[in-house]
């Protein structure tokens, strides 16, 4: 037989094609794939409270592998791999804020195997959370993991300034953060709040403080309205009268942790679970006297004392519908969801998600905040309900807050443009 | 010559000093920062006398074990690309020194073309092709992309090189029995060492911190470090800031101790080429 030179090159490529290794996710077909950020390996699989998953592991008889990603990345990754026509993701941890239902086709229902294998007292984990991944009556995740904000309060620079007690309401918040924005004798300058500016959640609080909201459940512009246009005349107060620092506008949740910590700022709204960040003696100035409680709303929305529905974010187990074995991605997911599991994962530092696991002595010593933590559960609420175009419409808001806070637009004027660009992206109907 | 004023010779010193402390100062804070205490790394004024502490790298070991792991795949793909790179590169680049034709340019013109594409626009049409092909996840799919998009700058830095060296010594080469081989072999690239280095030099500068293609094409084995570094700053529960900056001063100091080693090539590659006849 003649061999072309044509022939001879098709044969080697063919042949070079065919030896080519597998993807690595097909590669290890046994191994049970979950995909995640790191905090979720560390909170099912952590040494302090024990791994949730070892008893599973066993009786599965599979080995799991944890691919993490940082936030971002990992969504971007599963949504990919979701949408592959053979998959080699078995369960999926996602975001809400990065969710709507343009993506729960990527994604198994859960609805029918809750019914034929229920998770122990599913209820019990609030509403509003296990809404956040239910997409008309498509169930597409579990919740596992929130991050609810709680108001921050650097306990040594009250006493400095003679206040001696946290701020029980809105209204002392304002008088606090004038008092609380001053320069130390050492020098340092101590604004007297903080937030972070990079999307709304730290901005929603306090237009829920003032009785307001940014978008309703049933997808109305809100923001226009008088409650949420004095709390955006107030922060833009405080910025020209630098109880905010001047460069805020760039202040994303890292710039707020390290002024925090540093006592560059007195108070603050974020995760409960930054408390150890705080207070941790290898990176905060102020280990152990920066103290946490429910971020207070004005006076006279409620009763007084009246607590903020503040800002909460969800995590949640998903199944991508190319998952190769739905009923072993359940089972895992149904493991890790119980209450047991739900408290070793307190015990390694995830923000459980079901109220029973605040009741836990283990729990309470190690979160010392689990008490407030527990009060405003059943109230928080997301920054926005998903939509497709949520991201954009958060990217929209925040440049009309800014816009009003620098004084180019009055409060009201950035509310009204901010609706008019933000209505057309909402859902219709 | 006339010897330069001292007012201008000062004035040349001190743009010069500018110029470096721009460059060097981000990058001397980060490696600086490694060092610190993390409580110290943010306090303002600075700590600029400090006792150094060796806790954040012993910390990013702990923690990010993954980091040191996925060193070595970044070493595999850097070294692949470099390679490739540079043989295609050299090939290439004696083909449009020394050749002339209608076909040349208009593949010149293609090469051109294909640096022009931001990364992102051929990522994500790739990523069903590479899964198709079972590529995804392997080193070799960053080796290829990563010289792909550098083969063009090669191909012209080395071809600036080739076109200064006299045809006459091929000549001999080719009087003397040697084939064309041999000659691009033994003649010219002993010849062309420093722009084998400058070539060199972009890749791998390229390929060590490239994060979208690895991002997008990677999971496990062949991860690279930039995807760990960016997991780090990533983090739901607060930036370690610590840890970042000795893991950004273990990312740099291969790359920094390479360029240092080569550095009499690089300056002497990168400048050859810019006056000819």
């Amino acid at each position: 037989m003649r061999i072309s030179r044509r022939t001879l090159l098709a044969g080697t490529s063919a042949a070079a094609l065919a030896a080519l290794p597998a993807p690595a996710v097909r590669a290890q077909a046994r191994k049970f794939v979950i995909m995640s950020h790191a905090v979720h390996q560390r909170a099912v699989t952590g040494t302090r409270g024990g791994d949730s998953s070892a008893e599973w592991k066993q009786r599965a008889g599979v080995e799991t592998e944890w691919l993490t990603f940082g936030v971002e990345a990992v969504h971007e990754r599963v949504y990919r791999e979701a949408g592959l026509a053979e998959g080699g993701v078995d369960v999926a941890f996602v975001l809400e804020r990065y969710g709507g239902p343009h993506i729960a086709p990527l994604f198994e229902d859960l609805g029918p195997h809750q019914q034929r294998d229920p998770i122990e007292d599913l209820t019990e984990i609030g509403a509003g959370m296990r809404a956040a991944h239910t997409y008309g009556t498509k169930v597409v995740g579990i919740p596992y993991r929130h991050a609810t904000h709680g108001f921050f309060y650097n306990e040594a620079l009250l006493t400095e300034r003679g206040l001696t007690r946290p701020p029980q309401t809105l209204e002392e918040v304002m008088e606090y953060a004038d008092r609380l924005s001053f320069v130390r004798g050492d020098g340092t300058r101590v604004n007297g709040f903080v937030t972070s500016m990079d999307d709304p959640s730290g901005i929603v609080d306090i237009i829920r403080g003032f009785g307001g909201d940014f978008i309703s459940r049933d997808y109305r512009f809100v923001a226009d309205a008088e409650p949420a246009v004095r709390a955006i005349t107030q922060l833009r107060d405080w910025f020209r009268r630098q109880v905010l620092p001047r460069n805020v506008m760039t202040f994303k949740t890292e710039e707020v942790i390290t002024a925090m910590q540093q006592g560059r700022a007195a108070m603050t709204n974020q995760p409960y679970g930054r408390f150890d960040n705080y207070n941790d003696p290898r990176q905060s100035r102020f280990p152990g006297q920066i103290k946490v409680q429910t971020i207070p709303a004005l006076s006279t929305i409620g009763a007084a004392g009246g607590i903020v529905p503040a800002k909460t974010s969800v995590w949640a187990m998903a199944i991508p519908r190319n998952a190769r074995n739905k009923e072993l991605s359940w089972s895992f997911i149904k493991e890790v969801s119980s209450k047991a599991s739900t408290i070793r994962a307190a015990i390694n530092g995830n923000g459980p998600v079901r109220l029973s696991a605040y009741d836990d002595p283990r729990v309470q010593e190690l979160a010392p905040y689990s008490a407030f933590e527990r009060r405003v559960l059943p109230t928080a609420m997301l920054v926005l309900p998903g939509f497709e175009h949520a991201a954009r419409a958060m990217d929209i808001f925040m440049e009309e807050v800014q816009r009003a806070m620098i004084g180019q637009a009055e409060p009201a004027e950035a509310m009204r443009s901010a609706k008019s660009r933000i209505e057309p992206l909402l859902p219709r109907g | 010559m006339l010897e330069p004023r001292p007012v201008a010779k000062a004035a040349r010193l001190a743009l010069a000093v500018l110029a470096s402390g721009w460059s060097v100062l981000p990058i001397a804070l980060v490696v600086l920062a490694s060092f610190k205490p993390p409580r110290d790394i943010f306090a303002i004024p600075p700590t600029l006398i400090f006792t150094p502490t060796l806790e954040n790298y012993v910390r990013l070991w702990e923690l990010w074990p993954g980091f040191f792991d996925n060193m070595r795949n970044s070493l595999i793909i850097t070294a692949g690309a470099t390679a490739v790179t540079v043989a295609f590169a050299s090939s290439a680049g004696y083909v449009y020194a020394r050749y002339a034709s209608r076909l040349l340019t208009i593949s010149a013109f293609f090469m051109i073309v294909v640096r022009m594409l931001p990364p992102i626009i051929v990522t994500l049409p790739l990523f069903p092709l590479i899964n198709w092909l079972r590529l995804n996840d392997t080193h070799i799919v960053l080796v290829l992309l990563y010289s792909t998009f550098f083969v063009s700058l090669a191909t012209w830095i080395m071809r600036a090189f080739i076109e200064q060296i006299p045809r006459e010594l091929e000549e001999a080469a080719f009087v003397d029995g040697a084939n064309l081989g041999q000659i691009l072999v033994r003649v010219i690239l002993p010849l062309v060492a420093n722009g084998l280095v400058a070539a060199s030099i972009f890749v791998l500068v390229f390929a060590w911190n490239e994060y979208i293609f690895a991002l997008v094409f990677t999971t496990r084995s062949a991860r690279t470090t930039p995807l760990v570094i960016s997991e780090i700053l990533s983090t739901v529960e607060g930036v370690d800031w610590g840890i970042l900056f000795a893991a950004a001063t273990v990312q740099l100091a291969p790359i920094l101790a390479f360029v240092i080693a080569v550095q009499r090539y690089v300056i002497a590659g990168l400048t050859a080429s810019a006056v000819k006849g």
